[in-house]
């Protein structure tokens, strides 16, 4: 139940955010539409902040870290947004963009993600990293936090523009 | 789980683990929070910041409560209903109910020749898979959920992942 519910609450904030809509997610690397950016911008920040506070006021002792393989995740990362770039679509907004009814997100994008799912079965990758920054974690959110502002301060100028 | 005690006490005791220089800090990013929330709001929809700032909640929930992060990419890899496989279900769940409170729910072939899009849709979704296998994760599992608990990767994939994006839409 609990994660069918999280589940939910992801979806609606994603189409909420507009981002089953293709356009918007072409329109980020098209430097038109930067509604992406201020979606994970303001994600990143407000996520940081809590799991560090819960952290810092010892509500939990440990959280996952998803590990790091610089090389993997470069050449990943750059595959994964040529893709999302062409589509228009990442995994989550397939998912969630079928459940507003397009067919192209249903049966292609769904098909096409478990046909990618098959292949990969086939490898077994190295597990990689489970490191975090390192030095004081509050002051890489403070960081963080202050680049993500001013990033903001941008695309809304560039936008109006 | 531990008490901490008032304010103060949280001020000079480190072993609860927030130091001054936490807090400080701490108040240095609520108040250029709080500006540029004040600005942003008279000037621009809120809507992509409050989506993704309630996404970003829903994430440190789940990371702290449950002890899961949230990816949607290795959903497709599981052989049985698991956690990833019910939260993608969700997900699906979400877009419906969302678009339907919003009436926007409708069928959809596709925006534009609708042969070719699908069939590029399949590749595309296929590397967007297999890219994200590659990495250990997809904008969900690895971009954010990475980078909101400071791991490396997360942000070289995210700057790998706009580079290309955009080195391709030129």
């Amino acid at each position: 139940m609990i994660p069918l519910v999280i589940g939910i609450a992801f979806g609606i904030l994603l189409d909420q955010g507009g981002l089953t809509r293709h356009e918007k997610i072409v329109g980020v690397f098209r430097l038109r539409d930067f509604t992406l950016l201020k979606f994970l911008g303001a994600a990143l920040v407000v996520g940081s902040l809590s799991v560090q506070a819960a952290l810092s006021l010892q509500l939990v002792s440990a959280v996952p870290v998803t590990p790091t393989r610089f090389l993997a995740q470069a050449i990943g990362g750059a595959l994964f947004g040529a893709a999302m770039a062409l589509s228009g679509f990442c995994p989550g907004t397939i998912v969630a963009g079928a459940g507003t009814g397009r067919l192209d997100a249903l049966i292609p994008g769904i098909g096409g993600l478990y046909a990618g799912a098959l292949v990969m079965r086939r490898f077994t990758l190295p597990s990689g990293n489970p490191a975090t920054l390192p030095g004081s974690h509050w002051l890489w959110i403070a960081l963080l936090c202050e680049l993500a502002l001013i990033g903001f301060y941008f695309l809304e100028k560039g936008e109006r523009q | 789980m531990q008490t901490c005690g008032s304010d103060s006490a949280v001020l000079a005791a480190p072993v609860c683990g927030v130091s001054g220089l936490d807090l400080a800090l701490a108040a240095m990013v609520a108040a250029g929070a709080a500006g540029t929330i004040w600005y942003l709001a008279r000037r621009t929809s809120l809507r992509p910041y409050l989506a993704g700032g309630g996404l970003g909640l829903l994430f440190a929930i789940s990371e702290t409560a449950f002890g899961r992060t949230v990816g949607i990419s290795g959903a497709f890899q599981q052989r049985a209903v698991t956690w990833p496989v019910l939260v993608a279900a969700g997900v699906f769940a979400g877009g419906l109910i969302s678009s339907t409170l919003s009436g926007r729910w409708r069928v959809t072939t596709a925006p534009i020749g609708t042969r070719h899009r699908w069939l590029s849709v399949f590749f595309l979704a296929m590397v967007l898979e297999i890219s994200a296998a590659i990495a250990g994760g997809c904008t969900s599992g690895l971009a954010l959920s990475g980078g909101m608990v400071l791991a490396p990767g997360a942000f070289v994939f995210m700057a790998a992942m706009f580079a290309a994006g955009v080195l391709v839409r030129r």
